[in-house]
C-alpha cells in the first residue's frame, strides 16, 4: 500500500470488532471483581466466617504504680514490670504431637531446661490443674529466663507481665511505707491509707488486625493513654530515718528492753522527719505488745507511735507547769512547802502520800520542774480547779487525734470529767493516769518550741509550700513557752537531763519514768519493777528547731531504767545528728564550727 | 465510543491503583504505631527498671561508703560537726556513729 492510503474496509472492521470484545470482557471483569468485594464485605460465605472471627485486638499497656518518695525524693516504693511464667495445660495437650505419650512432661522439661526450674515441680502443676486454660508457674521471672523463653516460643506457655513492688532502702520506714498484696493493692501503712491516689490506670491499644494477626488500621478514639500513680511524697526524710532506728535499735539491745519507739519533728512546720517503733522478742518473757501481723512481714505490724498509748510520766510535767505558771497558781520564784529529806513524804490535802525520787526541801516553783519533784507539782495541782487541770490537758491536745495521716491511730487516755477524781488531780501533774501517744506529746512539746503555738503535724506532704506552718491552736503564751525552755535547759544541767547533754546544741528537755502498766487481764494496776522510760527534748534552745522524743519500753532494771539514763543518750544522739544532717550551726559555746570543707 | 470506554476503564484502574497505594500506607501506618506503642513500652518498662537500680545504689549508708572510693578526696560528711582546721586524714577518721562504748558526751 502507498503511503496515506485508508486500510481495506474488512481489516479495520475486524480490528474493531476485536477491540469491542477486548474491552467489553474487561468490562465484564471489572464489574465481576468488584461485585466480589462488596460481596466479601457486606456477606462473606459461610467457609470464610470462621477465618474472619474477631477482626480487633486488645493491648493492654500496664502502667505503674505511684512511687512513696520521702522529703528529698529519695524512693521509698515502687513498681517495675516483671513477668511471670504461665501455661494453659488443656492447650498443651490439644496441640500436642501424635507421638508424645505425656505433653505436660515434654512440656515442664522444656521450661526446666530454659528456665532452671525444677522440672517435677512444673509437671505436678499442670497435671493438677490438666483442664485449667491458666495456671501460674513461677512469681518473677528473672531477665535471662525471660530471654530464654522468648527466644522460641513453646506451646501453651506464655509469660505475662506483672507489677512488682520493689523497696531500695529495704525495711528502713517499712512499717510505715506499708505492704502490697498479690494484686497490688495497698496493705497497711501509706500504701493502704493513700491507695487510691497510688492506683493507676492501664491503657490499651485496640486495633483493626488481618487474619494472621498483622495490625491493619487503628483510629485515635482506640489508643487508650496510660497514667501512673500518682507519687506520694512523705516528710519522713530516709536518711535522718535510717539514723534513728539504728540508734534506736543499739538502745533497746543495750538495756534489753522489750522495744522502743522514737518520734523526730520538724518543729517548725509541723514535719515529721523521723518515726521509729520496734519490738524485742526476748527469751523467757512475755512481750510487751502483741502484733501478729509483724510476725508476718515488717510492713504489716501496727505503728506503736500512733496506736500504742504510754504513760509519760515526768516529761508531762512542763505541760502542767506552764499552764499553772500562766494562770497564776504559782509564781516561778514562789518557795513552795516541799518536803526536806526528814520529812520523807507529801501528804495532800486528802491525805494521798507523794514521794520524791529525792528531798531538797522547800524549793522554787522553779526548782520544782527543774528536779522534777513530784510533791512540788501536787501542791500546785491542788491550787488548780479540776477543770482548770482538764483544761489544760486539753490546751495541749492530748486526747485528740493528731490526723498525721497513718491508720488506727489512737487518741490516748484522758480521764473523763465524770470520773475525775482528787486523785487524778494529782496523778495527771506527774504524768501518771493519762496515756499520750509519741506523737501527740511531740506535737505538744512543739508548743514550747514555736511561741506557744501547736502546729499540725503532717507525714505526707500534700502543699508544695512545705515550710508553710499549720497552726491549729495556741496553747500558752510565747513568753511562757520562752520560760518553759529555759527551765528546761537547766534540767540539762542541774536536773535529771545529765546523760543527754550535748557538747554541740543546747538541748531544753525533760525524763520521765513510770511503772508499766499491767494489763487487765493479768490484774491490772502496775508492773512493781517494770518500766516505761522516756525522754523529750528540743534544740537549738534559742530558735528551735526539731522536736525529739524517744521510749524506751521495759528496760531490764539491773542495767537502767531511768529515763535520764536509758533515754537521754538516745536523744543526744539524734539531735547531735539530725541538726548536722540538716546543716544546723552548733550553738553550745566552745562547740566546733560546722563545715563542709577541710583542708586537703 | 471505542475511546470513552478505553478512557473509563483507565480512569477505574487508576483510581483502583490509588486506593491500593492508600490502604497500604494506611497498614504500613498503623505497624508502625503498633511496633511504636511496643517500644513505648519497653522503654517505660526499662526506665522503671533503672530508677529502681539508681535508687537501690544511692541508699544514704552506701553512698556514705561508695564516696571514697570513687575519689579518695571525697568524705562524707560526719555526722558530728568537726573543727575548721580539721585535716583530709583526720576526717577520714571521725566516727560516723558515736559509740555508746566511748560513753560520747558523757
Amino acid at each position: 500500500m502507498k503511503h496515506g492510503t485508508r486500510m481495506p474496509d474488512a481489516q479495520s472492521r475486524r480490528i474493531l470488532t476485536f477491540a469491542r470484545i477486548f474491552i467489553v470482557v474487561i468490562a465484564v471483569l471489572l464489574a465481576l471483581t468488584v461485585t466480589r468485594i462488596v460481596q466479601l464485605k457486606l456477606h462473606p460465605g459461610q467457609d470464610l466466617q470462621e477465618t474472619v472471627g474477631t477482626r480487633e485486638s486488645t493491648l493492654s499497656t500496664v502502667a505503674l504504680r505511684g512511687r512513696i518518695l520521702d522529703r528529698r525524693g529519695r524512693v521509698a516504693a515502687m513498681s517495675v514490670v516483671g513477668y511471670r511464667l504461665f501455661a494453659d495445660p488443656a492447650l498443651i495437650i490439644q496441640e500436642a504431637d501424635r507421638d508424645d505419650e505425656d505433653p505436660l512432661a515434654t512440656t515442664a522439661d522444656e521450661i526446666a531446661s530454659r528456665t532452671g526450674m525444677n522440672a517435677s515441680v512444673i509437671e505436678t502443676s499442670l497435671k493438677k490443674k490438666a483442664k485449667a486454660r491458666y495456671v501460674p508457674l513461677s512469681h518473677q521471672l528473672e531477665d535471662w529466663q525471660v530471654v530464654n523463653l522468648q527466644r522460641k516460643s513453646i506451646k501453651g506457655v506464655g509469660i505475662q507481665p506483672r507489677l512488682v513492688r520493689m523497696n531500695p532502702q529495704h525495711d528502713t520506714a517499712a512499717s510505715l511505707v506499708g505492704f502490697v498484696g498479690f494484686e497490688h493493692s495497698g496493705l497497711g501503712g501509706i500504701e493502704h491509707k493513700y491507695q487510691q491516689d497510688l492506683v493507676p490506670d492501664d491503657g490499651k491499644l485496640t486495633y483493626l488486625r488481618d487474619s494472621r494477626g498483622r495490625p491493619l488500621w487503628s483510629d485515635a478514639e482506640n489508643y487508650v493513654l496510660s497514667r501512673n500513680g500518682s507519687d506520694i511524697r512523705l516528710t519522713i526524710d530516709l536518711a535522718i530515718q535510717a539514723m534513728a532506728e539504728k540508734r534506736l535499735g543499739q538502745a533497746v539491745k543495750e538495756f534489753n528492753a522489750g522495744g522502743g519507739r522514737v518520734v523526730i519533728l520538724d518543729s517548725a512546720n509541723g514535719n515529721i522527719l523521723a518515726m521509729c517503733d520496734m519490738l524485742n522478742p526476748r527469751s523467757g518473757m512475755e512481750s510487751i505488745a502483741v502484733d501478729p501481723g509483724r510476725k508476718l512481714h515488717p510492713a504489716l505490724g501496727r505503728n506503736r507511735c500512733v496506736t500504742d498509748p504510754y504513760e509519760p510520766g515526768s516529761t508531762f510535767k512542763p505541760f502542767i507547769w506552764s499552764i499553772g505558771t500562766e494562770i497564776g497558781a504559782a509564781r516561778p520564784t514562789e518557795i513552795l512547802p516541799t518536803p526536806s529529806p526528814s520529812d520523807g513524804i507529801h501528804l495532800t490535802s486528802t491525805g494521798r502520800r507523794i514521794r520524791d525520787v529525792k528531798y531538797y526541801g522547800p524549793v522554787s516553783w522553779d526548782t520544782v520542774l527543774i528536779k522534777s519533784l513530784n510533791s512540788g507539782m501536787a501542791i500546785v495541782a491542788e491550787r488548780l480547779s479540776r477543770k482548770q487541770m482538764q483544761d489544760a490537758v486539753k490546751r495541749f491536745a492530748f486526747g485528740e487525734h493528731t490526723r498525721c495521716g497513718l491508720p488506727g491511730e489512737s487518741r490516748g487516755i484522758v480521764t473523763s470529767a465524770g470520773k475525775w477524781t482528787s486523785h487524778s488531780q494529782c496523778s495527771v501533774a506527774m504524768g501518771h493516769e493519762i496515756a499520750v501517744t509519741p506523737v501527740q506529746m511531740v506535737r505538744g512539746f512543739a508548743a514550747f518550741c514555736n511561741n506557744g503555738l501547736i502546729p499540725d503535724l503532717r507525714l505526707v506532704s500534700q502543699d508544695r509550700e512545705e515550710m508553710e506552718f499549720s497552726t491549729r491552736r495556741s496553747a500558752i503564751k510565747g513568753s511562757t513557752a520562752r520560760q518553759v525552755r529555759n527551765l528546761l535547759a537547766r534540767v540539762m544541767t542541774e536536773g535529771t537531763g545529765r546523760r543527754a547533754q550535748s557538747d554541740q546544741y543546747q538541748i531544753f528537755g525533760k525524763s520521765g519514768t513510770a511503772q508499766l502498766v499491767r494489763p487487765r487481764a493479768k490484774g491490772g494496776g502496775y508492773y512493781e519493777d517494770r518500766y516505761v522510760s522516756s525522754f523529750i527534748g528540743g534544740a537549738p534552745l534559742d530558735h528551735p528547731r526539731i522536736v525529739v522524743l524517744c521510749v524506751i519500753d521495759d528496760p531490764d532494771r539491773r542495767k537502767g531504767h531511768y529515763g535520764g539514763v536509758v533515754a537521754g543518750p538516745v536523744v543526744r544522739d539524734l539531735v547531735d545528728s539530725t541538726l548536722s544532717y540538716l546543716g544546723v550551726p552548733a550553738d553550745k559555746e566552745g562547740a566546733p564550727e560546722l563545715t563542709v570543707s577541710v583542708q586537703p | 465510543m471505542f475511546g470513552k470506554i478505553l478512557l473509563l476503564v483507565l480512569v477505574l484502574g487508576m483510581t483502583a491503583a490509588i486506593l491500593l497505594v492508600n490502604r497500604q500506607q494506611r497498614i504500613d501506618t498503623a505497624t508502625a504505631i503498633w511496633h511504636t506503642w511496643w517500644r513505648l513500652q519497653e522503654h517505660d518498662q526499662s526506665l522503671a527498671q533503672l530508677q529502681y537500680e539508681i535508687a537501690r545504689s544511692t541508699q544514704p549508708a552506701r553512698l556514705r561508703l561508695a564516696m571514697p572510693g570513687i575519689d579518695d578526696r571525697w568524705r562524707s560528711i560526719p555526722l558530728i560537726p568537726v573543727e575548721s582546721n580539721t585535716t583530709w586524714e583526720q576526717l577520714a577518721d571521725q566516727p560516723e556513729w558515736p559509740d555508746i562504748d566511748q560513753g560520747y558526751g558523757g
